[in-house]
């Protein structure tokens, strides 16, 4: 089972995966109805590509009153049901990220979902700050940069 | 026409503050495709009708370009196309960012704005809705400032293009700055910009662009992404001041770790990566880009403050270098400023003529690096140079065009728009377009040609 690792460092700002995204659920190229969102920093700084973590214990699937929110045991995604949703938008409300929106054309709640597994960010982004990993990946990676910070800090302490 | 085209034109008039949108004809794009070819064109259809109106007019054209807003690399190019003076040639600033994107998702390929409005406005296109609205809170600002103003009075997600206060005092050194900090001076762009009262365009959109041929479009660009993200570029050039580097050739560097290098900031759908820069006059190699955040903020900061007040930096940097300057006290940022309000304006437009055409430059870790190959006309050889231009006609940049050929622009471009254009057709356009630039053939010549 495969999550999104964001290296927010490395992101220009150049929304590929916005138009990825969008391209892939409506066929169209317009950030507006991305499932992503790149929020940029003070000029200059870059900036973050945002999307849904899909969170073990997510606060839209539990404020969903029409459970309509599920996970998909495949992908792992937190995935709408579009015809057991009413449109509430309580999932926009609770979400501690913003990343439940509402997409006003299609009219029905929009989300990541993994691309059923096959994310189509993580293929266009030229500079690997989304990247799609296995779940172990994702912590190894971490703790191998951690690993070799540590090691520059003990190295220098050292040899004062 | 709804096929990577947005298929409308928005047409302003600012004497009459009224506005219309017209379909964007096969025609119209057939030979020269989009950008700075479909804005030469459109100019030169606005100028006869204008003459046969018994009416003395300058257009002023934004255009953008079939490719623009997609996955095509580096695909965020518009063009800003004007006549500087009667019977002068005309001039093409070539910009980059998310400006030219967003007015392909408010739904139009180009901006035909005619007239001269009698009080300092703003164009602000929300998708189809249209105003003209009332500048003079943002008359003399600074272009960060008011940037930051429109978005709040408009939407916060706009976009805007805009002149600073030099572009408003007509200087012949003014710029026309999108995204706040990506600035182009084309001999007297801004500064029609700014006889026509207008202070900046403000673009939000929410509709998609649609391709002809979705599936097969997604397969040939990915392919073509895929061969892209892991060439670097090595790049030499010259430094023209500060941190400007004007780069005259891009090559591949295949010495290059997939991590090694620097991607350059700010551009919408920018795929690039640069390892070095060397210098031909100085054989001073940098290795470009690896400076800190802070330390390129302090590089880049008397270069900001110019590009801020809307003065070209370089341009006005040799200006205050010129012997009329020298034994003033004052600081360069301090005269800018001065400059920009329209002190020593007379010697602004004498002493410096900027070219006809300009292009906007990357930011690259501490750097602004600006194609110099299209700038001054010079030519490596034909096909490069058409290449260069037709890159930027389709909708990307010179810096995309160095890692692709006529057959993938063509296959694009036809998977998109679902248009029959063939690789002859795109370097043909890219010719007649580098053609004009270096030998200084004015439009008639591409007319004749259809």
């Amino acid at each position: 089972m495969g999550v999104l690792l964001i290296s927010p460092e490395k992101c220009t700002g150049c929304r590929a995966c916005e138009l990825a995204c969008s391209f892939a659920h409506e066929e169209e190229f317009n950030p507006t109805r991305s499932r992503v969102s790149v929020l940029p920093l003070k000029d200059g700084e870059g900036a973050v590509p945002v999307m849904c973590l899909q969170c073990e214990q997510a606060a839209c699937v539990t404020a969903c009153p029409q459970h309509a929110i599920h996970e998909d045991v495949q992908t792992g995604a937190r995935v709408v049901n579009n015809t057991r949703c009413v449109e509430c938008k309580m999932c926009m409300h609770v979400c501690p990220f913003g990343c439940t929106s509402y997409d006003s054309v299609g009219r029905r709640i929009i989300k990541c979902d993994l691309c059923g597994g096959d994310p189509q960010c993580a293929k266009v982004c030229p500079s690997g700050a989304i990247r799609s990993v296995e779940r172990t990946t994702l912590s190894i990676a971490r703790r191998r940069q951690a690993a070799q910070k540590l090691k520059a800090i003990l190295v220098r302490g050292s040899e004062q | 026409m709804t096929f990577g085209w947005r298929g409308q034109i928005l047409r302003v008039d600012l004497t009459h503050g009224t506005f219309d949108s017209v379909p964007l004809l096969r025609e119209e794009t057939k030979t020269l495709i989009g950008a700075r070819g479909l804005a030469m064109h459109l100019y030169a259809q606005y100028e006869v009708a204008a003459k046969n109106d018994g009416l003395r007019d300058n257009a002023l054209i934004f255009a953008t370009a079939p490719l623009a807003g997609t996955l095509f690399p580096n695909s965020g190019r518009f063009t800003v196309v004007t006549r500087p003076a009667p019977n002068a040639n005309l001039s093409c600033a070539a910009l980059g960012g998310a400006w030219g994107p967003e007015l392909k998702y408010a739904g139009f390929d180009a901006v035909v704005i005619e007239g001269k409005s009698p009080k300092p406005v703003y164009l602000w296109i929300s998708n189809g809705e249209i105003q003209l609205r009332d500048a003079s809170d943002v008359w003399g600002k600074n272009v960060s400032e008011c940037s930051d103003l429109l978005r709040s009075a408009c939407h916060r997600s706009a976009r805007v293009c805009c002149i600073g206060p030099a572009g408003e005092n007509k200087l012949s050194i003014a710029s026309v700055v999108s995204d706040k900090r990506i600035a182009s001076c084309a001999r007297g762009v801004a500064a029609a910009i700014g006889e026509k009262n207008l202070k900046a365009v403000v673009v939000r959109g929410t509709t998609g662009i649609r391709v002809a041929h979705p599936a097969e479009f997604m397969e040939e660009v990915q392919k073509l992404r895929r061969a892209s993200s892991s060439l670097h570029l090595r790049c030499s050039g010259r430094k023209l001041q500060g941190p400007v580097l004007q780069i005259h050739s891009a090559m591949e560097d295949n010495r290059a770790l997939l991590d090694d290098g620097v991607r350059p900031t700010g551009c919408f759908g920018c795929m690039s990566v640069f390892t070095s820069f060397t210098s031909t006059t100085t054989d001073e190699t940098l290795a470009c880009l690896r400076a800190e955040t802070d330390a390129q903020n302090e590089q880049l900061r008397e270069q900001y403050q110019f590009v801020d007040l809307g003065l070209d930096y370089v341009l006005a940097k040799k200006l205050l270098s010129s012997d009329r300057f020298s034994g003033v006290r004052e600081g360069d940022v301090a005269l800018a400023k001065k400059l920009a309000h329209g002190e020593f304006a007379a010697a602004a437009s004498e002493e410096i003529q900027p070219d006809e055409v300009s292009h906007s430059g990357c930011l690259v870790g501490g750097y602004v690096m600006v194609p110099g190959a299209l700038a001054d006309g010079k030519k490596n050889d034909t096909e490069t140079s058409s290449m260069l231009a037709a890159a930027e006609l389709v909708g990307s940049c010179a810096f995309a065009a160095s890692r692709l050929n006529p057959e993938q622009i063509a296959t694009l471009l036809r998977l998109a728009t679902g248009m029959d254009y063939s690789p002859e057709d795109v370097l043909r356009a890219g010719e007649k377009i580098a053609g004009m630039t270096s030998q200084k053939e004015s439009l008639s010549h591409a007319n004749n040609c259809h």
